[in-house]
């Protein structure tokens, strides 16, 4: 993969990771609203969850414009896990309402959610994972009497869920390669347009000098005709400069003229674009 | 009007100014009065409006009024010698697509060789002096 190829992935990744740390910054104070009810819930646990969420928001807003996959799947893991390990010990009090509990709605919302927000299908897979097998293991470890009290189905209805997510994802990563497609692309256009700008401005810079070597240069064959062959020469460069000429003419059809455009100096574009090279490099 | 035939040239180019200049008055024996921008355009009015051809750089630097605002500038003084633009930049650029908008003067990408010149100025090339 090209190394703008893997800057899109990074950044698509990069900025599903922000959307699911803004969730759950947004989402796990909601559970201490829901749970209003619920007998002895403790409200660290949706904190902690929502300080974890906060602190990786920050982390990815800073780094915005320098995103790594590598740490969109960190991030996007280590949120994952703030979230399950929440969910673990406020699911164990909201199961105390038995039948009145519609059970591990939260995990099946988190499995679909990863789905969506991630294009790495290795973490999609254990970030889902995490979501399903911890209401699975969470519901196996709950004592028999307070299994058979809950609704029926679980830990079934969590599984099919967390497969749904899965389908998700893998249907997600068809959209997030076109978009990738999509956004090469674009950076290729702007690359191109900038690449023909600038061979303009060496063409148009380039064009009132040779209108001086051309002048002066009949001026000469008119005053000194003794100097034909030395003037022909100049000619016949000036010929292959022209060829040049129209060989750049072809970019103009690249170039996209902006307001602003109307009276630029060549040069001084010429030297913005190399300083601007020079501290992208 | 001020020696039949004057050509005006307008050129924010020192070295294309008077090396074009020259080459008019060697080779037409015509005169030509070569000016930088329409500031200068303006201040010689009498004379720039007593030529029968007006040649305008389209582009007169940055930030800098154009050979359009000459050209603009020139109808209004009701000048009543052609003008041709010479321009460097590209023919989709703004102020060139503006200059072969106004349809009256036509529009020549620089350089332009000897041949071209005379006829910009109507001097076929069998006229030379």
């Amino acid at each position: 993969m090209s190394s703008a190829a893997d800057m899109t992935s990074a950044r698509i990744a990069w900025r599903g990771s922000l959307l699911a740390a803004a969730l759950n910054v947004v989402g796990s104070p909601l559970e201490i609203l829901v749970a209003r009810g619920v007998p002895d819930m403790p409200l660290w646990p949706p904190l902690a969850a929502a300080a974890v969420g906060l602190a990786l928001l920050v982390y990815l807003i800073a780094g915005r414009n320098h995103p790594t996959r590598a740490g969109a799947a960190a991030t996007m893991l280590v949120n994952t896990a703030a979230i399950v390990a929440m969910l673990i010990m406020t699911n164990a009090h909201w199961a105390a309402l038995g039948a009145h509990w519609a059970p591990f709605q939260a995990n099946k919302l988190g499995a679909l959610t990863v789905g969506l927000l991630t294009p790495e299908i290795a973490v999609g897979v254990v970030c889902i994972g995490a979501y399903a097998a911890s209401a699975v293991v969470q519901f196996a470890l709950f004592a028999p009497a307070l299994r058979l009290g809950l609704a029926r189905g679980e830990p079934l209805v969590t599984c099919i869920f967390a497969v749904f997510g899965l389908i998700i994802l893998i249907v997600g990563t068809r959209r997030y390669a076109l978009e990738r497609r999509l956004l090469e692309n674009q950076h290729r256009a702007a690359a191109l347009e900038e690449l023909a700008r600038s061979m303009l401005a060496v063409r148009d810079f380039a064009n009132t000098p040779l209108q001086t070597i051309e002048a002066a240069t009949a001026l000469a064959r008119e005053q000194h005709p003794a100097a034909a062959t030395q003037l022909g020469r100049i000619e016949r460069a000036l010929e292959r400069l022209r060829a040049l000429n129209a060989i750049l003419s072809r970019h103009e059809s690249h170039v996209q003229w902006e307001r602003g455009d109307e009276s630029f100096d060549a040069l001084e574009r010429l030297v913005a674009d190399a300083d601007r090279d020079r501290k992208g490099s | 009007m001020q020696g039949k035939g004057t050509v005006l040239l307008l050129d924010d180019d020192a070295d294309v100014r008077m090396t074009v200049c020259e080459l008019i008055t060697l080779i037409t024996g015509r005169s030509c009065i070569a000016l930088a921008s329409v500031a200068d355009l303006q201040a010689r009015r009498d004379e720039a409006l007593a030529c029968t051809h007006a040649i305008l750089d389209i582009n007169l630097g940055p930030q800098q009024p154009s050979g359009v605002d000459a050209y603009a500038w020139l109808k209004e003084q009701r000048f009543a010698g052609a003008i041709t633009f010479l321009t460097g930049h590209a023919q989709a650029h703004p102020l060139v697509a503006r200059a072969a908008a106004l349809g009256e003067a036509t529009v020549y990408r620089k350089p332009i060789g000897v041949d071209e010149l005379l006829q910009i100025i109507g001097a076929p090339p069998e006229t030379r002096a």
